[in-house]
C-alpha cells in the first residue's frame, strides 16, 4: 500500500500540487434478512478502490478508480490536478488548512470476535428465532429482522508526510413486528444499537428476550388511543433522543453548514459563527459532547480522512454554544489553530466532506434523578421510546419528531399506550425547556447508521448517547 | 465505460464458473463528474469511475448473493464462490422465483456522448458563467453541475441478456441574499443530452425568486388554498407511490388495503376524477431505464385514470400468487397535464399560498399516507389572483391523497428529474407551524 501511495503523491507533486492526499480502501459488507419463517436475503459486497485529493494553486481537484493498479494511480493523479486546475476557473479565495502534525500509526476498532468469522447458521438461526417469537403473538402478520457487518479498512498518505492505516468494523442487528386491524396497522422495533465493536455485541444484547413484549407492544398499539393535541411534558428515553440529538445538535454544529457551503442541498445552520459562547442553546442540565474516540462509537476512528487524530470536546457546556464539527479546511476560514477531525469520506471514491462525530448528551451529576423519579414528578406528560417521523426545515430550527411507543404520563404514572404522537419545537426552544437529565447509568449508546449529506449523497454513522430527559410544555398532536 | 460486448462476454463468463442450478448476474457501472460550488466559487470538484457485479445463485430454492466491483480473473471466481456458499448456507425461500427467460423490451437511447464527453473545464466555464453576474450583485449562490454516463447489464442462467447506457447531466443554483432573508433554488436533473440543460435560465429562476422572496411576513398556520409547483408534486407522488405495493395492500399493510371489504382498493376512486398517473418509461422527457434490476421489463401502465386506481406494484412472485402480470415498481411517473398556465391559477384564487417546492418529507402515518416536512426556495402569499408578498415557510402535515382529492387546476406537466408533472392548484392543503429557515 505504501509504495502505491507514495507513487500518488510523488506524481501529483510532480504535477505542481500543493498538497495531496491518496486514500485506499476496501469495504466489506455482509447482510442477513429474514421474514417471518423465510431468510430473504443472505448476501456479501466488497467493493475496493482508491481515491486522491489535490490542491493545487489553492484549488481543489479529486479523482478515484477502481482500478487498483500503478498505472490507474499515476493517470488518477494527473486527473485529479487537472480537475483542480479546472476548480480555478472559478475560485476567488485559496483554500488554506490548519496545519496537522505528521502520523505513522496503525489503528483498528477494538473488538473481540470478528463477525465475519462466525458461521453463517448461528446468524440466521438467531434471526428466525426473533421472528418465531414475535409470530408466536396473535395480531402480528409480518415479521422482520437482519443483521449488518462492515468492514473498512482504510490506508491514508499524505505530502503532510503522514501514513495511517485503519479498521473499522462495525455490527448491527434488529427487527420489527407489524400488527394489523380492522382500522389500521402498526409497528414496533427494537434493535442492538449500531456500534462499532464485534459480534459479542449480538450476543450481548437481549434479542430473544425482548421478542414477545416487541410484538405485544405493536399490537396493543392498534387500540391504543390517538396522539393528544395540545402541550405536554416529554420524558424522551435514548432510543428517541438519538436523533433528535443528530437533527437538532449534530448538523446544526458542522461548521460547513454554517458556513454556507451545503446551502444547496442540505442547508445552513441558525448555529452561525458570532452566537458562539452566547446562544443560550439549551438550560443549565444541556451539555452536549463531540466524541471521535468513544468506546464502540459509529464515528470513532483513529483518525479522520484529513489525516487529523480524533478527539472530544463540548459543543454545548452547561446549554451555552461552544463549539463545532470542523475540518483542516474550515477550521482555517473561523480562525481556530487545529481541526477537530470531523473530515470522512463513505467511500473511496467520495471526497470527504465534514460529517457530524459520535455527539452526546452527558448525564446528570449525582442528584440526577432516576427514569422513575422522573415520570413520578410529571403530572401530564407523555413517555416516548424509539425512532419514528422525524423532519427539520433547512437552518434546523423547526422540527417535529414522531416515535416508535408511547404512554400517556397521568400524575406521575405511566399510563395507558397511546399511537402517531408527534412533537414538534423550535430547535432552541426545546433544548432549553430540558430541566431533568438521568443520572449516568441510565446512559445508552444508540445511533445512526444511515445520515444522509453532500452531493452526491453520503452516507455516514454516528453514535447519539443519552440518559432518559424530561422536556417541558411541548406541542404534541399538531399533525392531526 | 462497458460496453455491451464487453458486459455480454463478462457476464456469460460469470456463469459458466457457477455450479448452482440458477444464476443471475448484474452489472453496472459508470463515469461521472461532479463540480460543487458555495459562496460563489468551487469548493470540491471529483470525478469517479465504478462499477458493481453482483451474483445471484440458487441451489433449488436457497438463495445467496455476493458483490464487487473487482472484474479479475480472481474476483470474478472468488465472488461466485462467495454466493454459492451462501446460497448452500441459507435456507429454503418458498418464495422464490428462478431467473427470467429472454424478454422484449421497449427501446429508449438515452446516451449521447456529447453529454458523457462534457468535462471539468465545461462545467466550471458554466459554473463562472452564472455565478459571476449573480456574485456582482451581492448574492450568494450555491450548487452543483454533473455530467457523466452509466450502464446496467443483466445475465441469467435461463439465457436472458440486456444490456442500457445512458448519459445524464444535472445541475442546481441556489441564490441566497446577503442579508439571509430571501432563498431560492431551481434545477435540472436527469437530463440526458446536455444542450437540453439551461444553467443560465436556471440561475436566473433562482436570482429572481430569491430576490422576491426577501423579508417574508408572518402568515398564521391553518387550511389554505394552494399553487403547488411541479417539484412539489413531484416530491409528493414519490411518497404516494410507495404504497401501491400489492402484497403489502393485499396484507392490510398499506393505505391501499380495503379495511371494508378486505383484500385492496384495486379499482376504487382514491382521488379526483382530473388525476391521471402512468409510468411510461420511453416518455421523452424521462427516456428511462427499459429494464428494472430483475431484467423484468419497464413498461407503460396506468396506476390512477380518472381518479381510480388502475393498477398496484406486484412483484413477480406476488404476481403468480395472484395470477397477475408483474409490474416492476411505480417508476418514470407521468402524471397526465392541464390546460391552464401556472398564472391562470394563482389568478383564479382569492387567498392562498404559493409553494415552489417542499424539503424533509416524511411519513407520519402510513395508514393515510399523512406526511410531514416544510415549504422551501420561496413561499408566496396569494391574494385577489396575485402574488401579495413572500411568507415565512410552513410545516405541512398533509395526505397527497387529500391533495389529489382537492385538484382543482392543472397546468401542462414539465420534467422534474425522471418524472412528468404539472403544478396543481388544491384547496384546504394543511400548515400546521411556522419556520423562520431560509
Amino acid at each position: 500500500m505504501r509504495g502505491l501511495a507514495d507513487l500518488a503523491l510523488a506524481q501529483a507533486r510532480s504535477l505542481g500540487a500543493d498538497y495531496a492526499d491518496i486514500r485506499l480502501c476496501r469495504y466489506l459488507d455482509q447482510d442477513i434478512r429474514a421474514r417471518d419463517k423465510i431468510i430473504t436475503g443472505l448476501g456479501s459486497s466488497e467493493t475496493r478502490g482508491f481515491g486522491i485529493r489535490t490542491l493545487y494553486k489553492g484549488a481543489w481537484g479529486f479523482a478515484s478508480s477502481s482500478e487498483v493498479t500503478e498505472e490507474e494511480i499515476e493517470s488518477a493523479a494527473r486527473l485529479s490536478v487537472q480537475i483542480a486546475r479546472s476548480s480555478a476557473i472559478c475560485q476567488k479565495d485559496e483554500v488554506r488548512m490548519v496545519d496537522v502534525p505528521i502520523y505513522e500509526d496503525k489503528w483498528q476498532t477494538p473488538y473481540e470476535k470478528d463477525p465475519f468469522q462466525i458461521p453463517i447458521n448461528d446468524k440466521k438461526d438467531l434471526l428466525l428465532k426473533i421472528n418465531e417469537e414475535m409470530l408466536k403473538v396473535p395480531g402480528i402478520k409480518r415479521t422482520t429482522s437482519f443483521m449488518s457487518f462492515t468492514r473498512e479498512e482504510k490506508y491514508f498518505a499524505s505530502t503532510v508526510g503522514s501514513h495511517i492505516e485503519q479498521l473499522v468494523l462495525r455490527t448491527h442487528s434488529g427487527y420489527t413486528a407489524v400488527a394489523v386491524g380492522e382500522r389500521d396497522f402498526q409497528r414496533r422495533s427494537f434493535e442492538a444499537p449500531p456500534l462499532n465493536i464485534g459480534y459479542e455485541h449480538i450476543e450481548k444484547a437481549p434479542l430473544v428476550q425482548n421478542a414477545r413484549r416487541v410484538a405485544e407492544e405493536a399490537v396493543e398499539k392498534l387500540s391504543a388511543a390517538e396522539c393528544p393535541t395540545g402541550v405536554r411534558d416529554l420524558v424522551l428515553s435514548p432510543s428517541n433522543l438519538s436523533l433528535t440529538i443528530h437533527e437538532s445538535i449534530g448538523h446544526a454544529t458542522e461548521l460547513d453548514r454554517v458556513l454556507g457551503q451545503e446551502a444547496d442541498y442540505a442547508g445552513t445552520s441558525f448555529a452561525t459563527i458570532e452566537r458562539v459562547g452566547k446562544l443560550q442553546y439549551g438550560s443549565r442540565v444541556v451539555n452536549i459532547l463531540a466524541d471521535r474516540t468513544m468506546p464502540a462509537g459509529r464515528a470513532t476512528v483513529g483518525y479522520d480522512d484529513d489525516g487529523v487524530k480524533s478527539g472530544k470536546w463540548y459543543i454545548i457546556k452547561e446549554g451555552l454554544l461552544v463549539g463545532y464539527s470542523t475540518n483542516r479546511e474550515l477550521a482555517a476560514k473561523i480562525g481556530e489553530a487545529q481541526s477537530r477531525g470531523c473530515n470522512y469520506a463513505d467511500s473511496w471514491r467520495s471526497i470527504p466532506i465534514i460529517r457530524m462525530p459520535n455527539v452526546y448528551l452527558e448525564p446528570g451529576g449525582k442528584d440526577a434523578p432516576t427514569p422513575e423519579e422522573l415520570i413520578a414528578d410529571t403530572k401530564n406528560g407523555v413517555y416516548i421510546e424509539g425512532r419514528g417521523s422525524w423532519s427539520i426545515d433547512q437552518e434546523r430550527r423547526n422540527f417535529q419528531f414522531g416515535g416508535d411507543a408511547f404512554w400517556e404520563i397521568k400524575n406521575g404514572q405511566r399510563t395507558r399506550m397511546l399511537k402517531n404522537v408527534t412533537y414538534r419545537s423550535n430547535t432552541v426552544d426545546f433544548w432549553n425547556s430540558c430541566d431533568a437529565v438521568c443520572g449516568k447509568e441510565f446512559w445508552e449508546p444508540q445511533g445512526v447508521t444511515n445520515c444522509g449529506k453532500g452531493q452526491p449523497p453520503q452516507r455516514a454513522q454516528q453514535t447519539h448517547g443519552a440518559s432518559p430527559a424530561r422536556f417541558r410544555k411541548v406541542n404534541v398532536g399538531e399533525a392531526r | 465505460m462497458i460496453n455491451r460486448e464487453k458486459a455480454k462476454t463478462l457476464l456469460e463468463k460469470v456463469i459458466s464458473l457457477g455450479t448452482a442450478d440458477e444464476m443471475s448476474v448484474r452489472l453496472g457501472g459508470g463515469e461521472e463528474g461532479l463540480t460543487r460550488f458555495a459562496n460563489n466559487q468551487i469548493t470540491q470538484n471529483l470525478a469517479f469511475s465504478d462499477r458493481a457485479l453482483i451474483v445471484e445463485a440458487a441451489f433449488g430454492k436457497k438463495v445467496g448473493v455476493a458483490s464487487t466491483n473487482m472484474l479479475d480473473e480472481k474476483s470474478l471466481k472468488e465472488v461466485v464462490e462467495r454466493a454459492e456458499i451462501f446460497a448452500q448456507a441459507s435456507e429454503v425461500n418458498p418464495e422464490y422465483m428462478p431467473p427470467l427467460e429472454p424478454q422484449e423490451y421497449e427501446k429508449i437511447e438515452a446516451h449521447f456522448p456529447a453529454t458523457a464527453n462534457f468535462g471539468p473545464e465545461k462545467r466550471a466555464e458554466k459554473i463562472k458563467e452564472v455565478v459571476e453576474p449573480c456574485a456582482g450583485q451581492g448574492l450568494i449562490t450555491s450548487g452543483t453541475f454533473a455530467s457523466g454516463e452509466a450502464f446496467s447489464a443483466i445475465a441469467t442462467s435461463r439465457g436472458l441478456f440486456a444490456y442500457h447506457k445512458q448519459t445524464s447531466a444535472d445541475f442546481s443554483i441556489t441564490v441566497r441574499t446577503a442579508d439571509g432573508s430571501g432563498a431560492s433554488r431551481a434545477s435540472q436533473t436527469d437530463v440526458r443530452r446536455i444542450e437540453d440543460l439551461d444553467t443560465k435560465a436556471l440561475a436566473e429562476k433562482a436570482r429572481e425568486r430569491a430576490l422576491a422572496s426577501r423579508n417574508p411576513i408572518e402568515l398564521p398556520p391553518g387550511d389554505y388554498a394552494v399553487v403547488l409547483e411541479p417539484e412539489a408534486v413531484a416530491e409528493l407522488l414519490f411518497f404516494l407511490f410507495t404504497s401501491f405495493d400489492a402484497r403489502s395492500a393485499d396484507e392490510g399493510r398499506s393505505f391501499m388495503s380495503d379495511r371494508k371489504c378486505g383484500g385492496n382498493k384495486l379499482g376504487q376512486k382514491i382521488v379526483g376524477e382530473n388525476i391521471d398517473i402512468r409510468s411510461q418509461p420511453g416518455h421523452p422527457f424521462i427516456l428511462g431505464r427499459p429494464f428494472f434490476s430483475d431484467g423484468l421489463g419497464a413498461r407503460e401502465i396506468a396506476w390512477i385514470e380518472k381518479g381510480v386506481a388502475k393498477n398496484l406494484s406486484y412483484s413477480r412472485y406476488w404476481a403468480k400468487e395472484k395470477n397477475k402480470r408483474p409490474t416492476g415498481r411505480p417508476v418514470s411517473l407521468v402524471m397526465q397535464g392541464g390546460k391552464h398556465t401556472t398564472k391562470e391559477l394563482i389568478k383564479s384564487i382569492p387567498r392562498g399560498i404559493l409553494v415552489t417546492r417542499f424539503w424533509y418529507i416524511r411519513f407520519v402515518d402510513p395508514n393515510e399516507i399523512l406526511l410531514t416536512g416544510l415549504t422551501r426556495d420561496g413561499t408566496f402569499l396569494i391574494e385577489n389572483g396575485e402574488i401579495k408578498s413572500p411568507i415565512k415557510n410552513f410545516r405541512f402535515n398533509e395526505s397527497p391523497v387529500r391533495l389529489l382529492q382537492n385538484v382543482e387546476g392543472i397546468t401542462a406537466a414539465e420534467k422534474v428529474g425522471s418524472s412528468v408533472v404539472p403544478a396543481v392548484k388544491a384547496h384546504n392543503f394543511t400548515f400546521t407551524s411556522i419556520s423562520s429557515a431560509v
